[in-house]
């Protein structure tokens, strides 16, 4: 009962105010339809501008990356003659070494006369060094300073101007030496 | 040190009775002495020397006055520069006659720029005669005997290098011979001095001296032409002050 009372009610007041505000029709000179449209054109001339502008840009870029690839092409063009240069100098070195190498050998068989040669066995690491040998060595050393002593006394006795033996004073005064004193007294 | 001014037998003998010559009986002594068949005087030899000095020394003595055909009376040492030992070996050889022969025996020292021949028998200074004496008084009177009887030194203590004094020595020389068998005269160096060789003219000879491993051969060759240009017989040369760099055996037998 109660639900049905509020809903008359409000149907009352729902009358009421439609009784208020009575309808009316009003004319006007605007076209909407015309105005929307001239929205809508000014909106796209405002996007072509834009589009335009990033017309340009792209066409920028484009003949940017066009001209980055002309260089591209270029460099390439030259890294490839440089590789066959590179590539010809290898094999040049190559062959000038395996030519070499068999000058040396063919020189080295020439001074031997050898025409053929093989070989009969492979080289091997020995097991004991072949240097140093110290008995040689010091053998070598002994006689060296051996030499170089009697080197020096030579150049020593040589250069010395005094008498040291009654046989110097005959030699070289060509008198008879009477006696040799010692020194120690 | 012995003051010698004493009276000895054989000074009055001299005086008595002249020139006293043992050259023969003397030339006998020595040549027995060296060869070993007489032993060592017990007396006169004064100066110490070891076994080979003293051998060496007997060889110069012996070489000088008792080999080959003259029969030298006085003689002049010399070294070839300062240095050389003369003073020492003139006055070894000195000492070494005196005590084997009995002959009479004088040593001079003719260096009157630096007389030292009597520091070698420990004469004092003081003891020694002075100029004048030196050049003109009887020596048998008035030099000391440091040796033996037989040995006389005619040596002066103040230095006198003028010609006078030098002039005189060489009229010494003379009266010297009669008066003694030996004459040894210590000269000052060749290459100094000129009074080596001047001494030398009036002697019979001369014993140049020469230090091992000090004279220059350069040097004593010059010395042999000085006193060959001077007529001077050189007598022979004395290697002195000789070292032995290894064992003196070994050298022998090298």
């Amino acid at each position: 009962m109660k639900d049905i009372e509020v809903q008359i009610s409000q149907a009352r007041e729902a009358l009421l105010r439609e009784q208020n505000n009575p309808l009316h029709e009003e004319t006007t000179d605007r076209n909407t339809t015309h105005e929307w449209i001239k929205g809508e054109l000014a909106k796209a001339r405002t996007e072509l501008t834009t589009l335009r502008a990033e017309e340009d840009a792209s066409a920028r870029i484009v003949d940017e990356y066009r001209s980055q690839a002309q260089q591209l092409n270029q460099t390439e063009i030259i890294q490839q003659d440089l590789l066959r240069s590179a590539k010809q100098a290898e094999d040049n070195f190559l062959l000038y070494s395996r030519k070499q190498e068999e000058a040396r050998i063919q020189d080295a068989l020439d001074q031997r006369r050898i025409v053929n040669v093989s070989i009969a066995e492979e080289p091997t690491v020995p097991a004991l060094p072949s240097s140093p040998h110290r008995a040689l060595s010091l053998a070598l050393g002994s006689l060296l300073a051996c030499f170089v002593s009697l080197g020096l006394g030579y150049t020593a006795d040589y250069l010395d101007s005094t008498f040291r033996t009654p046989q110097e004073v005959e030699v070289f005064l060509n008198t008879h030496v009477l006696a040799s004193i010692p020194r120690s007294r | 040190m012995k003051r010698m001014f004493s009276k000895l037998a054989d000074v009055t003998a001299i005086r008595n009775f002249g020139i006293v010559r043992h050259e023969n009986n003397d030339e006998k002594l020595f040549n027995e002495f060296a060869s070993g068949d007489l032993p060592a005087r017990a007396s006169g030899q004064t100066l110490n020397l070891n076994e080979q000095t003293r051998e060496e020394t007997i060889r110069l003595v012996r070489q000088i006055f008792f080999s080959g055909h003259s029969r030298p009376q006085a003689v002049v040492f010399s070294g070839v520069e300062h240095g050389s030992g003369c003073t020492w070996v003139c006055a070894r050889a000195a000492d070494m006659l005196a005590a084997h022969v009995d002959g009479l025996v004088c040593l001079v020292d003719a260096d009157l720029r630096s007389p030292s021949l009597h520091r070698h028998f420990e004469i004092e200074t003081s003891s020694s005669i002075v100029n004048e004496e030196f050049l003109s008084a009887p020596v048998h009177q008035t030099a000391p005997q440091p040796g033996g009887p037989n040995l006389w030194l005619l040596s002066s203590s103040a230095q006198r290098p003028d010609s006078p004094g030098f002039e005189r020595l060489r009229s010494r020389v003379a009266e010297l011979r009669k008066e003694f068998d030996y004459i040894l005269l210590d000269a000052p160096p060749i290459n100094s001095h000129a009074d080596a060789t001047l001494l030398g003219a009036v002697a019979d000879g001369l014993v140049m001296i020469v230090g091992a491993n000090d004279t220059r051969r350069e040097a004593a060759v010059r010395a042999k032409e000085t006193l060959h240009a001077a007529g001077v017989p050189l007598l022979g040369v004395v290697l002195n002050k000789r070292t032995f760099p290894i064992p003196e055996k070994l050298y022998r037998k090298l």
